[in-house]
């Protein structure tokens, strides 16, 4: 297993260059530097294809590309993105950020965790899988490389050794074991996972039925999140919904629901030097007029998925901003019902045409949303293709096509909105859709009411939701926001589709991946399967003194041990 | 024994003649801040009629391209977040906040009056029901009632007003039990029981006209003040919904836009404060002029 | 003749007080004890129906839970088994007895989103919501009635005037509305004051009462401005009667007439008010606490009530019913003895 040893190698480099006392591992340290320019062939996408399998199996024809695993492990020296060159990390310091909404509980994470909560969850417990800014997988987290298996059925993990949870308890391969067997049970998009060996202390496998490419990213955030089995193991079920014993480099310390979540610093952390804050603190707000008063009175150093419209006066004002992708807006449509006018085509393509998506964004957006051309962000593998058929803004055509679908006068539906979703926008779409005769009734149900209708479906109208665009995979995006009965009861998931899916989602080598997902891109567009609206933004302001790895404050790339405060 | 015990109950028997009538006025109009209420009220119910032929724009059609201007010609109020015309919407909004306050108060007190007369009439058991049916009610806060309401019905307007119906209800059966119970106990009513009418007849042509003026000036006062509940309503989410202009929820959806564009909050605010203050001062000259007893009362 | 009931005819009366007939004069514990039984039944009223209400509202907790934390993966048996662990599979009326059973033991139940047993979040956010309620009432009290006072004596003055426009006002300004003023004025460009938050007293008691202020001000302004009307226009009442009118003829001081005559008879009134108030108060959290993010009880519920958390939303409210209930008790007491025709007939 020669790319074993070679990213044995590698992450001994790596340990290395982030043990030096300096703490200084800031951008591509140069002691590691050439050895990642010199063994990485090409750190821009998709060079595993000619290197890792060539290396290290026979069968190099049958060898899945083991998505980007080789290509990052040669940026793996470069953990992420540091401050600028030259300034030095000053410790100490607790950094407060605002936000919108806390999880609930913060524990847990074996059963109980989702998406939008792992953020809460990076700066106590660490995934196996870490990602780079560009979204490249780099093992910068517990695992210090992997492997995959020629067929694909298989991954192997090599873990970081000398880790400790926070209960003082080692980091092992029981331990990933122990965890990944509870969540690949509970999680639909890990039951890819059939089982799970633990080959040495160091060493773990899991066992797939058939090749993900998606597999990583999944291990990259709550999904593949480490917490320590002494913490769940006999314990009551209100210690667990209130501890999070991970390895990362801070150790909650106090967690009260819809209020706030303190974390410290935990002072063995692996990585030497770091964290070099005191404690992370995030206070929920949930009045966004509030949270403004609060940050600009300096109640806090940062303040996290603020409205787009706060954002030029506060750049004004000499803070700094970052702005991310942040959620697309998707609408789902009634479409398996055949009394609905959603069930044709025509009237899901009327929808689109009805809505001037550009003059929602220059208005609300600020600068900082996109118009969705295609079913995709632009951030997704293959999303130029969907521009030649794009649907643009169109009354006349709108009209059109109802007249054609048998509604020449328009007709009445419901339009629903969960979650925090801008107010603005959705009265926008309404006043649009009248414009063409389609009367909304918007409503914005509570989030029992909406998981209902998610789940039992509901009659004659259209959900609003977002689709991830977290990371390049089209394909990962979908699983978790795709066509999916289980999940959006209503919508028709027609059998191509799934097809198009599990063949985009088992493409072996980049070339594949991208045809796959284009012609995926291709279908979900021609057939409406939902309705692109826009790609909304992620927003934080802070002040000057914060320093952070600000552009990799992505659900999966942010590293909370590498921030730090000007005193 | 205090030296206001029965008169207003013993003027009631009497219907109101034309001096009662010229005495009402006299008093009514007697106070300026009263008639300027008056007026007040009497504005906005016009605009509530007249406010589509007045309007100088269509409130609920958004113009992204024209958005947050300040005051012009064009605009006398400026536009707001979507580029609707304030004055537009204010002018829309009354018929809204109008229609909410009235129609909430209204169901309230009906359905209040019927529950408090019936129980205080009948008394025994039927009054320990409908009176401890009335204590669970009153017992939950306005806001936690509409809350759980909102979440049982959905938002919009019908239940925004069955939420504040349910809230207010109490109140009026109390009273309107407080009323009968004092009453029902008069020779006057004594003697139409002993003729053989029937329960129905006594309560309805006689008990209930006999109460109605603690009623009037009751449901006088809290209609301002449910008009404001409709505005905290709509910060709690559940209030009414866009693009429906009302007042309240203008307010509430205003608050982000506060510091650069103080007129989005401005102009609603007034609007709601004159109403509140005029369904005050109307309620005050009511009582006053209906009965001066209920001072210090209501 | 009814024992405890007030003679006159008049409609106001305590929103608890009713009439209470063949008690023997003086019978205040009786009284009492009667009255307490009554709020039992009342308590028990509002526990059925929120318990029936929450289960009315569309949506599964179970299923909303599984949803939420992304457990979608549950098979059917999983999902029966955790509805069975929350009792959840019970038909209603046992669940109600079960629940009602805990109650009476001082358990509230177990939430199905956290876990964890909610009594303890819940009187760990009760002190919070009801240190700010009794500021506020405290700062109505201490406002409202001398301002009503001063103005009734000082009838058609200039303070007149001031007091019964800003009370007029005060009665029309929307609490989340004056939240966001106050933070401008006090704490961005003051910097008097800190916008949001709360820490407990023995952190930090300066902060703890700087947090305090400006919620204070916001879910008292309401009760501040109805007191002050009621005050001042019972007091003008009183003082239009025949015996301040021959206190006045006969010369007596100004200050005996008002504190010995006037308030104590002007006052009845009032308390009704202030059990109205403090019903306005509590109900009033839900608003100042989201407005200033102060982790009490009423944030506690809005957020319980969309997550349809059913131990959460029954906990808070059968707690807050059971604040008001026990307020108003205490001011049919206090009424008897501010008003002594109701107990001597």
């Amino acid at each position: 297993m020669k790319k074993v040893l070679f990213v044995l190698v590698l992450a001994s480099l790596l340990l290395a260059a982030c043990s030096t006392p300096t703490p200084e591992p800031t951008k591509a340290p140069p002691t590691s530097a050439p050895v990642a320019s010199t063994k990485a062939p090409e750190p821009t996408k998709a060079p595993a294809a000619t290197t890792a399998p060539a290396t290290s199996a026979p069968a190099a024809t049958k060898a899945p590309e083991p998505t980007k695993a080789p290509a990052a492990a040669t940026k793996a020296p470069e953990p992420t993105k540091a401050p600028a060159a030259g300034v030095t990390p000053k410790t100490g310091g607790t950094l407060t950020i605002l936000v919108r909404a806390l999880p609930n509980p913060i524990g847990n994470t074996l059963t109980n965790f989702a998406p939008g909560n792992t953020l809460y969850l990076f700066p106590a417990a660490e995934p196996l899988v870490g990602v780079a800014p560009d979204g490249q997988f780099v093992p910068n987290k517990l695992a210090v490389g992997w492997d995959v298996a020629p067929d694909g059925k298989a991954i192997t993990f090599k873990l970081r050794q000398g880790v400790k949870f926070h209960d003082g308890t080692d980091f092992n391969a029981e331990a990933v074991k122990y965890n990944l067997d509870a969540t690949r049970t509970a999680r639909a998009e890990l039951k890819v996972i059939t089982s799970v060996d633990v080959v040495d202390t160091y060493t773990v496998k899991l066992n797939l039925s058939d090749w993900s490419n998606t597999i990583l990213n999944q291990l990259s955030w709550h999904n593949g999140v480490m917490i320590s089995p002494a913490s769940v193991k006999g314990q009551t079920a209100e210690y667990i919904a209130t501890h999070v014993v991970g390895t990362g480099p801070f150790m909650l310390k106090e967690f009260q629901a819809e209020t706030k979540l303190v974390f410290t610093k935990n002072a063995n952390y692996w990585e030497k030097g770091k964290p070099y804050l005191d404690g992370i603190t995030y206070l929920l707000v949930a009045d966004q007029n509030t949270s403004k008063n609060a940050f600009l009175s300096g109640q806090a150093n940062a303040w996290d998925y603020l409205d787009a419209k706060n954002a030029p006066e506060l750049v004004k004002q000499g803070y700094k901003i970052n702005t991310t992708p942040g959620l697309g807006r998707i609408i789902y449509t009634d479409s398996i019902n055949a009394d609905s006018p959603f069930s044709k085509k025509e009237v899901r393509y009327a929808f689109e045409h009805a809505i001037d998506k550009q003059a929602i964004v220059d208005a609300f957006g600020y600068g900082t949303w996109k118009v969705a051309v295609g079913p995709c962000a632009e951030t997704h593998l293959g999303c130029a293709v969907a521009t030649a058929n794009a649907r643009k803004y169109d009354p006349a055509k709108a009209k059109q096509l109802l007249a054609q679908a048998g509604y020449p006068n328009g007709f009445k539906m419901s339009f629903y909105a969960v979650g925090s979703i801008e107010n603005e926008m959705l009265t926008a779409i309404q006043a649009y859709l009248k414009d063409v005769g389609i009367q909304a009734e918007m409503s914005k149900p509570d989030s029992a009411t909406g998981t209902t209708l998610h789940l039992e479906g509901w009659k004659n109208g259209v959900w609003l939701q977002g689709l991830t665009t977290d990371s390049p995979s089209y394909v990962a995006a979908l699983q978790s926001d795709g066509p999916n009965r289980a999940k959006i009861f209503s919508s028709d998931v027609p059998a191509k589709y799934t097809e198009l899916l599990a063949q985009a989602a088992a493409a072996k080598d980049a070339a594949t991946q991208k045809a796959t997902s284009e012609a995926l891109i291709k279908y979900v567009q021609d057939e409406a399967l939902f309705i692109p609206l826009f790609i909304t933004s992620r927003t934080v302001v802070y002040t000057s003194k914060v320093h952070f790895d600000l552009d990799a404050y992505s659900v999966h790339s942010w590293n909370p041990g590498d921030a730090w405060l000007d005193p | 024994m205090s030296s206001n015990e029965t008169t207003w109950t013993d003027k009631s028997e009497t219907p109101p003649r034309a001096s009662e009538w010229r005495r009402f006025r006299r008093v009514f109009f007697g106070r300026r801040v009263v008639v300027f209420g008056t007026v007040i009220i009497g504005f906005l119910v016009l605009m509530a009629i007249i406010g589509p032929w007045i309007a100088p724009y269509d409130p609920i059609k958004i113009n992204l391209r024209e958005r947050l201007q300040d005051p012009s010609w064009q605009h006398w109020l400026g536009t707001d977040n979507y580029g609707r015309d304030i004055l537009s919407r204010i002018i829309y909004g009354a018929r809204t906040s109008l229609q909410i306050g009235l129609l909430s108060v209204g169901l309230a007190s009906i359905v209040g009056m019927i529950l408090g007369g019936v129980a205080a009439y009948y008394g025994g058991w039927i009054e320990a029901i409908i009176m401890r049916f009335i204590d669970a009610l009153m017992s939950i806060p306005v806001v936690v009632l509409a809350l759980v309401i909102a979440a049982l019905l959905g938002g919009g307007e019908t239940n925004v007003i069955i939420a504040l119906s349910v809230s207010q209800m109490p109140q009026y059966a109390r009273l309107m039990a407080g009323q009968v119970v004092s009453v029902k106990e008069n020779d006057y009513i004594l003697a139409v029981k002993s003729l053989g009418a029937n329960d129905w007849r006594i309560l309805f042509n006689h008990l209930f006209t006999n109460s109605v003026a603690p009623l009037i000036v009751q449901f006088t006062l809290t209609l301002g003040g449910t008009i404001l509940a409709e505005a905290t309503l709509s910060f709690l989410g559940i209030g009414i919904q866009e693009p429906t202009p009302a007042w309240g929820a203008m307010i509430s959806n205003a608050r982000e836009y506060l510091m650069d564009h103080p007129l989005l909050s401005i102009a609603p605010g007034v609007a709601i404060m004159l109403v509140v203050f005029g369904f005050n001062m109307i309620g005050d000259g009511l009582r006053d002029a209906l009965d001066p007893r209920l001072r210090g009362r209501l | 003749m009814r024992g405890l009931t007030r003679k006159m005819s008049s409609p106001v009366r305590s929103p608890f007080r009713r009439d209470l007939t063949g008690l023997k004069e003086s019978d205040v514990t009786t009284y009492i004890v009667r009255r307490l039984l009554q709020s039992i039944v009342v308590l028990l009223l509002v526990s059925i129906f929120v318990f029936l209400a929450i289960r009315l509202m569309p949506g599964d907790p179970i299923k909303l839970m599984v949803y939420e934390s992304n457990l979608t993966g549950l098979s059917p048996q999983q999902l029966a088994d955790l509805r069975h662990e929350y009792g959840l599979d019970k038909p209603l009326a046992l669940q109600y007895l079960d629940w009602l059973g805990g109650v009476l033991q001082g358990n509230l139940g177990i939430s199905v989103f956290t876990k964890t047993p909610v009594a303890k979040e819940i009187f760990r956010r009760l002190p919070i919501t009801f240190e700010i309620g009794l500021w506020s009432l405290l700062l109505s009290i201490v406002i409202g009635v001398p301002v009503g006072i001063i103005s009734a004596v000082r009838r058609g003055t200039w303070i007149d005037q001031l007091v019964v426009t800003l009370s007029n006002i005060g009665v029309t300004i929307p609490v989340f509305w004056l939240g966001v003023i106050l933070m401008l004025v006090f704490s961005l460009y003051l910097k008097w004051l800190p916008v949001m938050g709360f820490t407990p007293l023995t952190e930090d008691p300066g902060m703890h009462f700087k947090q305090l202020v400006m919620p204070v001000i916001c879910s008292s302004l309401f009760s501040v401005a109805a007191l002050a009307r009621q005050t001042r226009s019972s007091m003008l009442e009183v003082m239009h009667q025949d015996y301040i009118r021959t206190a006045w003829s006969k010369g007596l001081n100004e200050n005996a007439i008002i504190f010995k005559h006037a308030l104590k008879n002007g006052l009845i009134p009032v308390i009704t008010t202030l059990g109205l108030s403090a019903r306005g108060i509590v109900g009033g959290s839900t608003v100042v606490e989201t407005v200033f993010s102060i982790p009490g009880m009423g944030r506690l519920l809005v957020s319980a009530v969309s997550n349809l958390d059913y131990a959460y939303v029954q906990g808070i409210i059968l707690i807050i019913a059971a604040t008001v209930v026990a307020i108003n008790v205490l001011i049919d007491i206090v009424y008897g003895w501010a008003d002594p025709r109701i107990r001597y007939s």
